[in-house]
């Protein structure tokens, strides 16, 4: 009992401080981002990082994830005739759930884990004691054009997401599971509203929020050479992928 | 007068248990090469970052022209680093930037200069530190030694009054430590600028110093000039001049 008790205490202060840290350094990027210099150029390379390098996957993992639903749901809709449904199905938990939650998941594992380790190498090898010793802020330098990349390109990737997702669905209802396009079509925006397009959108300017935060804070505080900045480049990525889906209950929740 | 560019008062550092400054008393006079000398582990390099606020000390206070440097607020003493230039042990260059974006970089972040100035002053520095024709090469492409010359143009490229150097020497042959040490010293020519090296290397302390001090048991135990370290007899100073085994280094290791 004692040994259960001594294992949550542990638990729960590391998580604390944990939640500490993200808020302490949430707090920094937001005071240093309204401090000149602008760094545009390096805001513009983080964007790219961000946002341009993640196509590929977002497009294969929405485009497929799109495909498999509507393969689901037309095996199970056709059982009690409903499978002029699937393309609302698709579009709807398209927009609203998984190309949002897709698109985070996936730029946690190719850019979270990317920037923990680069700040975490960073970090270790005296490189953010030199930024602080040459006059500049590594939150400013570092973390402030990260952070806002994932802000604005995130909803972007869940643009693409949601297009390609539904295209996924359309390919398979009507090419393989022959459902007639027009109908499908009709189906894929007929119970859409603009709502469920902006609930997807703020899910991705929170999820964009956190997994940049995340893997900035866990590289920022690296400690213990190269075992170190593999010890946080795996926290970030567990970490991240976790609170974004905490976080997407909580949104869901509370958005209309 | 003297003119105090440094004013060191009781300094004290613990990490967990282990105190590491235990009350260092300093006083750096301005326009001076001064090097701190001390075994491994003794907290040097933890005094250092103190002296330009890359640590907190949890006691004690230091004055950087009559300025108290950690009454200042974040963005304040960002805005006082200007006045340095540290350079790092292992030269801690931006591995992701090239030899002439490092040296830039300072000069882009805080002057509003034309491209043609900074590339300017980024060749004068190269020069400054003897390295030509590395502009474009990446850290990674460069030895130990050029790394560190790299980090010594990096840090002097906004003119600072002050330069700290951290083990400059540390791991290199001994035709390299002599040309390590010159530079430094090549490179409190001019301006009145203040150096503070920690090294515990001899060798280089020879050529650099215009006072040495010894840090030991967290603690100053010694100040004076070059001459005046060499004729010590501080037990101390006299077993780390010699190279004795035996003597109040060992004691204090055991």
């Amino acid at each position: 009992m004692r040994a259960i008790k001594t294992l949550i205490i542990k638990f729960s202060t590391y998580y604390l401080g944990e939640i500490g840290s993200f808020f302490y350094i949430l707090y920094k990027t937001f005071f240093w981002s309204f401090k000149k210099p602008f760094d545009f150029k390096n805001w513009l390379k983080q964007m790219v990082r961000v946002g341009v390098s993640s196509v590929p996957v977002v497009f294969l993992a929405t485009l497929f994830t799109g495909a498999v639903i509507a393969l689901e749901t037309f095996e199970g809709f056709r059982r009690f005739h409903a499978e002029n449904y699937v393309g609302s199905v698709v579009s709807l938990s398209m927009l609203r759930e998984l190309s949002p939650v897709l698109a985070a998941l996936m730029v946690t594992g190719r850019v979270g884990s990317a920037m923990a380790a680069e700040i975490g190498t960073m970090k270790v090898t005296e490189q953010i004691d030199a930024l602080y010793a040459l006059a500049t802020n590594p939150i400013h330098f570092l973390i402030v054009p990260r952070v806002w990349a994932s802000i604005f390109m995130l909803p972007l990737l869940t643009v693409l997401g949601d297009l390609t997702g539904i295209a996924g669905g359309y390919l398979v209802s009507v090419y393989i599971m022959d459902a007639n396009p027009i109908v499908y079509e009709a189906s894929t925006f007929q119970f859409l509203d603009l709502e469920d397009f902006y609930v997807g959108i703020i899910k991705a300017v929170f999820f964009g929020l956190i997994l940049s935060v995340v893997g900035c804070m866990k590289g920022f505080y690296t400690e213990g050479g190269a075992e170190g900045v593999g010890r946080s480049t795996t926290q970030a990525v567990v970490m991240s992928s976790l609170f974004i889906l905490l976080s997407d209950f909580f949104l869901t929740k509370i958005l209309p | 007068m003297l003119e105090y560019k440094f004013l060191i008062e009781n300094l004290h550092k613990s990490f967990g248990e282990k105190k590491v400054l235990k009350g260092v008393e300093l006083k750096i006079e301005k326009g001076l090469s001064v090097v701190i000398l001390g075994g491994s582990g003794v907290g040097k390099s933890v005094f250092l970052k103190t002296l330009i606020g890359l640590l907190r000390p949890d006691l004690g206070k230091v004055f950087v022209d009559g300025v108290d440097i950690f009454s200042l607020k974040e963005k304040e003493l960002n805005e006082f680093r200007k006045k340095f230039g540290m350079c790092f042990q292992e030269g801690a260059l931006f591995d992701s930037m090239t030899v002439y974006e490092n040296i830039a970089f300072p000069l882009i972040r805080h002057k509003e200069l034309p491209k043609e100035k900074i590339k300017d002053r980024v060749m004068e520095c190269l020069e400054i530190v003897k390295l030509k024709g590395v502009e474009d090469k990446f850290p990674s492409e460069l030895s130990g030694g050029m790394r560190r010359r790299v980090g010594f143009a990096r840090a002097i490229a906004l003119k600072p009054e002050i330069l700290l150097f951290d083990e400059p020497t540390t791991g290199l042959d001994p035709v390299m430590t002599s040309l390590i040490a010159e530079t430094i010293k090549d490179l409190m020519k001019g301006d009145d600028v203040t150096a503070i090296t920690i090294t515990h290397d001899l060798q280089a302390a020879s050529i650099i110093a215009d006072k040495i001090a010894m840090l030991f048991d967290g603690k100053i135990i010694f100040y004076g000039k070059k001459e005046e370290f060499w004729e010590s007899q501080e037990p101390a100073v006299v077993q780390f001049r010699t190279s004795n085994p035996k003597g109040p280094w060992t004691e204090e290791e055991i």
